[in-house]
């Protein structure tokens, strides 16, 4: 079960960061400009984070199997149809809608919430953190198979390819097949209550708040630094390295998140991870830019990347349970899609009008300073359930 | 350290070490062609 959880977690993480490598050839095939391609990733976005709570609540209500088998089968198809997609109407529904909603129901969020009913409660850090971990290595697998088929087939039947891989899902789901969370909770609450009593929680909202910033932090230096490098003077090699070390120091800061959330408190280790953040970006923007500050720094944001994932899904689990995990987590996930969006967006805006990303930097510092404070008064038990109405 | 703790580390070492495997591809990649790959993030 958990093998097949985080095949999945690899699977459907690993093809789509894998469309980066279509991105050019794909273009060239079909005539298409790079605003073309752009957009149906930005549907894909748009539909993933927004999709997410509904799939998290119907594997909550139906259980995660069958959303997994759902999803994959979606997801499958749109990578498949991407292949015959001539326009760039039809490859924003496929790439983009279908893919995205495909990824609603077929995504880590769906497993880490699997993982959470299925594992005794004292392993459930501990797979969560497996579950982003091995979603994070699935650009590693992905990347070299991805470019392999391109070179030996071409674009169009490498992505056949793909969605073949991607068509394992569904058989792997098998493996989180059944109903929803057997675990006596107490009588089920409406979808609209249990979010209802979810945006009433301090706690919750806290964490939800915590999560916008790891969104707004992550999106905006994957899609800035490379380009701030390369303005300060240096490589683009060397942004290479830098973007390869936080992938592969993510792979271990999640990991090892999982395996930290099973022995100590959570919301500690999250305002930990935060202030880490905060601290990582003061000392890069102050420090003079030289090889080997980019590469600690790379190293240092790298471990710190995802690893707010365990945490943050486990303090969810905790406080109101694992049956409506897959809503909850979804809508936090909802929250972090939209602090990305930002931190994209505002990065590009801010060069724009600035000529540089100073604002920026200081931004992600005062953020990641108060996502830091704002875990500390975070409740760290269950949830005491408000009488019925 | 416990036989639990000495498993989990074990399977961080493995996964490590396929991450690891996928850098040096990528940064390969990224020499011949000058091209920064974005290939960083699963969530964007």
């Amino acid at each position: 079960m958990i093998v097949a959880g985080c095949l999945i977690a690899l699977i459907t993480f690993g093809a789509r960061t894998s469309f980066g490598l279509f991105t050019e050839p794909l273009s060239d095939l079909r005539d298409w400009d790079r605003e073309t391609f752009a957009i149906a990733i930005a549907v894909q976005n748009l539909l993933w984070g927004l999709g997410q709570p509904f799939g998290g609540a119907i594997a909550d209500r139906f259980g995660a199997g069958r959303v997994l088998a759902g999803g994959g089968v979606v997801y499958a198809l749109g990578v498949v149809l991407m292949s015959v997609s001539t326009s760039g109407t039809t490859l924003a529904l496929t790439a983009g809608v279908l893919v995205g909603l495909g990824l609603s129901g077929a995504s880590f969020t769906i497993v880490i919430a699997a993982f959470a009913r299925l594992v005794p409660e004292d392993r459930r850090s501990w797979a969560m953190g497996l579950a982003t971990a091995m979603g994070s290595l699935g650009q590693f697998v992905f990347a070299p198979v991805g470019q392999g088929f391109i070179g030996a087939y071409g674009p169009a039947t490498a992505l056949v390819l793909i969605g073949g891989l991607v068509a394992l899902v569904p058989v792997l789901a098998a493996a989180l097949s059944g109903g929803p969370s057997t675990v006596d909770e107490g009588p089920r609450d409406s979808t609209v209550r249990t979010v209802r009593q979810a945006l009433t929680h301090p706690s919750y909202l806290l964490l939800t708040s915590g999560f916008f910033v790891c969104g707004f932090h992550i999106a905006f230096v994957s899609t800035h630094l490379p380009p701030y490098l390369t303005d300060l003077g240096l490589s683009t090699a060397l942004a290479a390295w830098a973007l390869g070390l936080i992938g592969l120091f993510n792979v271990i800061g999640a990991y090892t998140a999982g395996v930290l959330g099973g022995l100590y408190s959570r919301r500690l280790l999250l305002s930990g991870i935060y202030a880490s953040r905060a601290a990582a970006f003061a000392l890069f923007v102050v420090l003079p830019a030289t090889p080997v500050t980019v590469l600690v720094f790379a190293a240092l944001i790298g471990l710190l990347w995802l690893s707010t994932v365990p945490p943050t899904s486990g303090l969810i689990a905790l406080m109101f349970g694992t049956r409506d995990l897959g809503l909850l987590f979804g809508i936090v996930f909802l929250s972090h899609q939209v602090g990305a969006f930002i931190g994209v967006w505002l990065g590009g805006a801010v060069y724009d009008a600035t000529g540089a990303y100073d604002i920026m930097w200081w931004l992600s510092i005062l953020l990641g300073m108060a996502a830091a404070i704002v875990h500390l008064p975070i409740s760290e038990r269950p949830r005491v359930a408000a009488s019925p109405a | 350290m416990s036989r639990r703790l000495r498993r989990d580390l074990a399977v961080g070492v493995a996964i490590t070490l396929v991450a690891f495997g996928g850098v040096y591809w990528q940064a390969g990649q990224a020499g011949e062609s000058g091209e920064v790959p974005r290939l960083i993030c699963p969530l964007h």
